[in-house]
This record gives structure tokens, sequence and C-alpha cells, in this order.
């Protein structure tokens, strides 16, 4: 993790070398990404599914349902499957982000004009994250619905739905990067899917405990560093409302290590 | 305005510049002549920032592009050959985005929007979403775009592709007018636009320019017929 965060830095200093970043641009871009967005029935589609499937796995997971539990406290049947479910809805978010603008050329016209290439990744990256949190907004009715029937501790609820608007932010910086590599939108959501997943899985519990129960060092030792790279040991701990300042490190530098990925890729792609 | 040196580009084993050198003043509008694949398009890209070159500089307004990318798109309209626009947006909406992105805001925005709408014939238009448009108001609201700024450079790539008589008219036009106080480089495959619009112009082929001169003079070297010095000196990629 300290080394995920070193990189971040001199990427940070890389950045600026060129320059201080046009803010404008990045609002000017990030506003025209929400518009597309809400302008098209995709992004409501979207929204629809990933509620559906959170409030299905949330309300009707065999002997995991909330209201049969009597639990007013949302980590263990709400938050539990976020990661899971934002490693396939994230990429759905960010798949069109960079194949749309090859596709319609537009890649031509904003690349000629005075924005630079980390300010359109930002804007984008910004679009799509201001979609994930409109989908994670419209679950407050979850929150309501346990509110009214009991009396939860609303500080873990508020640092979940934060560690998972940093979760899916992770997953979509992810996708982006995936995207600025190919054209294809099928092709982004096949590859990133895969990798956010592997992203919960090496640090989910029973694959830490495999590591940590073999015995060997070697084994042990990979599994430490897996869970270090892994979004699942950050998440788990925000939904229990522990918001750690090197979970929030962690999250900031594989963000900005792929959006600086995604960058450079753009950049060789039109040498 | 503009400084080309020595500027050259391949694509592999394909050299699509090679060693291009020629300069653009104030006032003048310089037409880029050549056949399909001769290195018009790919000069243009150079020289408006959106491919880097492999040899060679390019200098607008004695600002490097190479060197200070931002500083030179900012003196440049740029009309791409394929007017890509996004096409989820009304004509209005992609005229104020592109105005912010080039740094207008509030009252400054709109007036620049409504001058080009009205420069680019496009008020019938302008609520229209893009992906309706026709061919001919799509390529005007491309054209709009790189008009938003006043610029004092501009680069048009087939600017009257697709249009009907009426719209070329216009369109070249509007070049001639514009072209007595900025520095314009446009590519056509239509001769006559030469012409109608250009002060200059140059015949490229296979990355190089095989001829340039003013209208009338190219006209002499191809014994009366600018199409005769075209046929002659660039490469027929049709099979006879």
């Amino acid at each position: 993790m300290s080394a995920i965060g070193i990189i971040a830095i001199l990427i940070l200093l890389s950045v600026l070398i060129g320059g201080p970043l046009l803010i404008s641009n990045i609002r000017a871009i990030f506003c025209r990404e929400v518009t597309s967005f809400f302008t098209s029935p995709l992004a409501y589609v979207l929204i629809f599914i990933f509620l559906v499937a959170i409030n299905a796995l949330t309300f009707l997971w065999p002997g995991r349902e909330l209201i049969e539990s009597e639990q007013a406290a949302l980590k263990d049947f709400f938050f539990y499957y976020h990661p899971w479910v934002l490693a396939f809805y994230a990429p759905l978010l960010a798949m069109r982000t960079l194949s749309d603008e090859h596709r319609q050329g537009t890649i031509e016209l904003i690349s000629t004009m005075p924005v630079r290439t980390i300010e359109l990744v930002c804007g984008k990256f910004l679009g799509s994250f201001m979609l994930l949190f409109a989908s994670l907004f419209f679950t407050v009715s979850v929150w309501i619905t346990v509110s009214i029937l009991g009396d939860p501790d609303h500080g873990p609820i508020i640092s979940g739905y934060l560690g998972s608007l940093f979760v899916g932010g992770t997953f979509i910086a992810v996708a982006i990067a995936v995207s600025a590599v190919t054209r294809s939108q099928v092709i982004c959501v096949a590859v990133s899917i895969p990798i956010c997943l592997m992203l919960c899985i090496i640090g989910f519990d029973p694959v830490q405990n495999f590591f940590a129960d073999s015995g060997v060092r070697f084994l042990s030792f990979t599994g430490e560093l897996l869970a270090s790279i892994s979004v699942m040991p950050a998440f788990v701990d925000f939904s229990k409302g522990l918001i750690e300042l090197r979970y929030l490190f962690y999250f900031v530098s594989i963000i900005a290590l792929c959006l600086f990925i995604t960058n450079t890729v753009l950049q060789n792609k039109r040498a | 305005m503009i400084e080309v040196n020595n500027l050259t580009k391949q694509f592999g084993n394909k050299t699509a510049v090679d060693d291009l050198s020629f300069s653009v003043e104030k006032g003048e509008v310089l037409g880029f002549l050549g056949p399909n694949g001769a290195g018009k398009s790919t000069t243009m890209r150079i020289i408006t920032g959106f491919i880097p070159a492999d040899g060679g500089d390019v200098s607008i307004c004695g600002i490097p592009v190479a060197q200070k990318p931002e500083e030179a798109k900012r003196k440049i309209g740029y009309l791409p050959e394929s007017a890509p626009l996004y096409a989820d947006m009304t004509v209005t909406g992609f005229l104020r985005f592109c105005a912010s992105i080039r740094g207008f805001s509030g009252a400054a925005r709109k007036e620049a929007v409504d001058r080009v709408i009205e420069t680019c014939f496009l008020q019938t238009v302008v609520h229209q979403s893009i992906d309706t448009l026709s061919k001919g108001y799509r390529h005007r609201t491309c054209l709009a775009q790189s008009l938003l700024h006043d610029p004092e450079v501009l680069i048009l790539d087939e600017p009257t592709d697709g249009l009907d008589p009426n719209q070329k008219h216009e369109v070249r036009k509007l070049i001639s007018e514009l072209g007595k106080e900025k520095t314009i480089i446009f590519s056509t495959h239509i001769l006559e636009e030469v012409d109608a619009s250009c002060t200059r112009a140059m015949i490229i082929d296979q990355g190089r320019i095989v001829a340039e001169g003013s209208p009338e003079n190219l006209r002499e070297k191809g014994s009366g017929s600018l199409t005769e010095l075209f046929r002659k000196l660039t490469t027929s990629d049709v099979v006879a």
C-alpha cells in the first residue's frame, strides 16, 4: 500500500510539471458527460438494474434477509454486497467514456482544443462517478426503511456509503483505463469486470484465511500482499464505521494510478 | 503565422509526410491539394497538435506546437475532415460546450455562440439534436465551433465536403472573407475552389510538395489547366 502511495505522489508531481490543471476544462467535460448520460435511456436502465440487484440481495438473499434478521444495521445485509455488485456495475458505467469519443471521432476535436489529456480523463472519471453517486443515492430507501423499523447507528452507515463510493470510484478508474486501450465497449466490460472482481476476491475473508492458515510463510506473505492491494479490507472497515487515513490514501492512489495510465495510453496511441 | 519546418511522419513503413516545409502568413489562404493518401490530413493533424511529428517542427504565431501545445491550440480553429460532433447534443448545447472549453463563460459565451450561429447560418437548427441534422448542417456546426474564439489561424480539412452547391458557395465566400484577416489552410479535392478562395496553393503527393504558387502560376505550369498540372504531378491510385 505504501508503494502505491509513493507511485501516486510521483504521478501527481509528473502531472503538475505540465502545469496546473484547468478546473474549468474538467468542469466543462464533467457537465457534458453527466448531461450525455441522462439524455440517454441507458443511464436510467443501468440505475434501475443496480437498484433491483441491491434491493433483491438485501431483502431476499436466503439466510441474509434484512427484515428477517431484525437487526438495525446494514453492514452484513446491505453493504456486504456492494463491492461485488459494483464490480459489475462500475465497468458498465465507464465502458462508453472513451470508446464513444473514438467511435464518433470527437477525440480528434477535443484533442485539438486547449485541453490537456489528463483534464479530459479527470472530467470523464468525474462524470461516471456522478452517475455512481446518483445510483447509490437512490439506495437511501434501505437506510430510511431501517431507520423507521429500528434505531440504527448512522455513523457506520454513512461511512459504509463512503466506502462504496471509493470502491465504485476505484472500479470506474480501472474500467476507464481499460477503455483507453480498446474501442470496443464489450471488450472493455469483459476485461474490467474480472479485474474488479479480482480486487474483491484477493481480499475476501475465505481467500485470506486460506493463505493465513496454510502454515507456509511464503503463502502467508502472499496473502498479506494481496490484501494490501485489495479493496475488501478497506471497505470492510468503512462499513464498520472505521475511516482510516491509510485506506483513504489507498483509494486515492489507485484511482490516480489508473487515471495516469489512461492519460499515458491516450497520448501514446496518437503517436 | 504558421511555420512548418522539415516535417516528417511515418506510420509503420509508410511515410505519410516527407520533409515538408512551408509557411503561411496573415491574410493568406493556402489551399492544400493532393490525391487521397497524399498526407494533407496528416499534415493538418500535426499542425493542430492531434498527432506528434516524427521529425521537424511546427509553430503557430511563433509558439512551438510540440513544446506548448495548449498555448498553440488557443490560436487555432480546426475543422476535421469527418466534422465530428457529439450526436447526443443539440447544436446550441454543443457550441456552448466548445465555448466553455475555449474559456468563455456567461454573457461572453452567449455572445460567441450567437455570433457563430449567425456566421454559419445555423439559426433554423439551433435547438435540433445533432444526430438529426443533415450532412451540410453537421459540417456547418463543426465549422462554427472552429470560429467561436475568433482564432488567428484556421485549419479546415475539406470544409465543403458533402455540401450542396449553394452551401459550397457560402462556405467559400466565408473563407475568402475570413482570409483577409486570418491565416487559413484548407484542403480540397475540388480544384475550382482554389480559384474561388485561395491566395496560394500547394499540391502534395506522397508526403512531399510537388508544386506551389498562386492559382495563376500553377495554371500556367499546367498549360492553362490546374487539373492537367494536378494529374501530371501526382500519382494515380486508380488501376487503368
